[in-house]
């Protein structure tokens, strides 16, 4: 079937199996940023924005997106802010799951007010990272909700 | 996950075509995350309902919310945020990770009927669900539950959640062992007072004991017509403990869901008590 998607900006056309998830989707047509960790919703890893909001790409039909907007981090414009202090304070590793990573801290920066570390452990719940215990990422994520203004 | 087999997709516009459009082989989609995990043997047509206007949260008399409304639509609309205290986002922050609370709806998530945080809480609200089989009907929960609606061909449409009475208060527990994991066992309680400050009614529900949350009536007994103290929480919790039917799988055994039970009862009437303090 034909599924008309935007993909980081670019309006894409594209014949998909109506059973295809969009991580298998987004993969095929070269965004290797969208990483296939676990295939099952666990690890995050995956994770790209589908009309500004933070999925599973593993878990949503390529056919549920047709029509709306999907961002992955190779679509974030020069470096966003989350990306500049996980750089800056070590919140990157192996790098395996920072793509998703990242989506999630994309989301939560655009749509949560005054987080704290409590928050931002909640709202990683779906994110595992193998490497850095999450601590370099919590404070990444901090960070960049402090540049905007959080205290 | 992609699935292999799926010959068609379907974006109907209206309830009675999706409804129409289900079958053996043909199943409604809402976010889609739980069918691509767990698809039913020979599925060949999914039914995607994004197009149906269902996506709602209407304020009033209580709150009306359709069903293909997201978890994190539920988590963020201001109004059920702070609805009986906040006991909505103090659950769902527990519901899976935010990843599938931004794709998962309500209406499909309780149309799976299964492995639920959320379901409990609706229950101790004396929540309502309004079906559509060919015809538009609203039950409460609890029966859509005990009479096994959900495993039929039907379409969930609407969610309702009623009015908090003057003085009422709700709480959930969850006890997993990590915060992303499934509820070994989970609980959620409401409690009304009258003018004199007597339990006029409670709801005691707990879930994953393994089976599905529903309430027990012998808990919720317990408190009623007393002042509500801590005595009583524990006459609540024992009455659970002692009511429901435990069972064992790789999250928790029988005989430590008996303990759960009566911890997470306890600890679930204590915090509907300090918010029935701060409201007086």
């Amino acid at each position: 079937m034909r599924v008309s998607l935007t993909v980081d900006g670019v309006a894409r056309d594209v014949d998909v199996d109506p059973g295809a998830s969009l991580m298998d989707t987004l993969r095929s047509l070269g965004y290797a940023s969208v990483k296939n960790g676990c295939d099952n919703g666990d690890c995050g890893s995956c994770a790209v924005l589908l009309d500004g909001r933070a999925v599973n790409a593993c878990l949503v039909f390529t056919a549920h997106a047709d029509g709306r907007a999907v961002t992955t981090v190779e679509g974030l414009i020069d470096l966003h802010p989350v990306q500049r202090t996980m750089l800056d304070m070590g919140g990157i590793q192996c790098g395996f799951c920072t793509p998703g990573m990242v989506m999630l801290a994309v989301d939560l920066l655009e749509h949560s007010a005054d987080l704290d570390e409590d928050r931002v452990r909640d709202a990683l719940a779906g994110n595992y990272c193998r490497c850095t215990g999450y601590v370099k990422q919590v404070e990444a994520i901090l960070a960049a909700a402090e540049e905007r203004g959080d205290e | 996950m992609s699935l292999k087999g799926v010959s068609d997709y379907l974006r109907p516009r209206t309830v009675e075509e999706a409804f129409a459009a289900l079958g053996a082989s043909s199943r409604p989609l809402g976010g889609g995350t739980a069918l691509i995990l767990h698809s039913p043997p020979g599925l060949s047509t999914l039914v995607d309902l994004r197009d149906l206007p269902l996506d709602y949260i209407r304020t009033g008399d209580g709150f009306r919310i359709g069903a293909t409304t997201t978890l994190t639509a539920m988590e963020e609309h201001p109004d059920l945020a702070s609805h009986l205290a906040g006991v909505f986002p103090e659950m769902l922050r527990h519901v899976g990770s935010p990843l599938l609370r931004n794709a998962a709806t309500i209406g499909g998530h309780l149309a799976r009927g299964r492995l639920s945080d959320v379901i409990p809480v609706l229950l101790a609200l004396d929540a309502t669900v309004t079906v559509y089989d060919g015809i538009s009907r609203t039950i409460t929960l609890e029966d859509f539950y005990r009479a096994g609606i959900h495993e039929r061909l039907m379409l969930i449409t609407e969610i309702g959640v009623p009015p908090a009475r003057p003085r009422s208060a709700a709480a959930f527990v969850k006890l997993s062992r990590t915060f992303y994991d499934l509820a070994m066992l989970n609980c959620a309680c409401r409690v009304d007072l009258d003018e004199e400050g007597t339990v006029a009614a409670a709801r005691v529900v707990v879930g994953e004991t393994p089976a599905l949350g529903a309430p027990v009536a012998p808990a919720a007994a317990a408190l009623l017509g007393t002042s509500f103290g801590p005595a009583d929480d524990e006459a609540a919790a024992a009455a659970a403990a002692g009511a429901i039917e435990f069972g064992s799988d790789s999250r928790a055994s029988a005989d430590y869901r008996a303990a759960l039970c009566r911890a997470a009862v306890t600890r679930c009437l204590a915090v509907v008590r300090s918010r029935l303090g701060g409201a007086s």
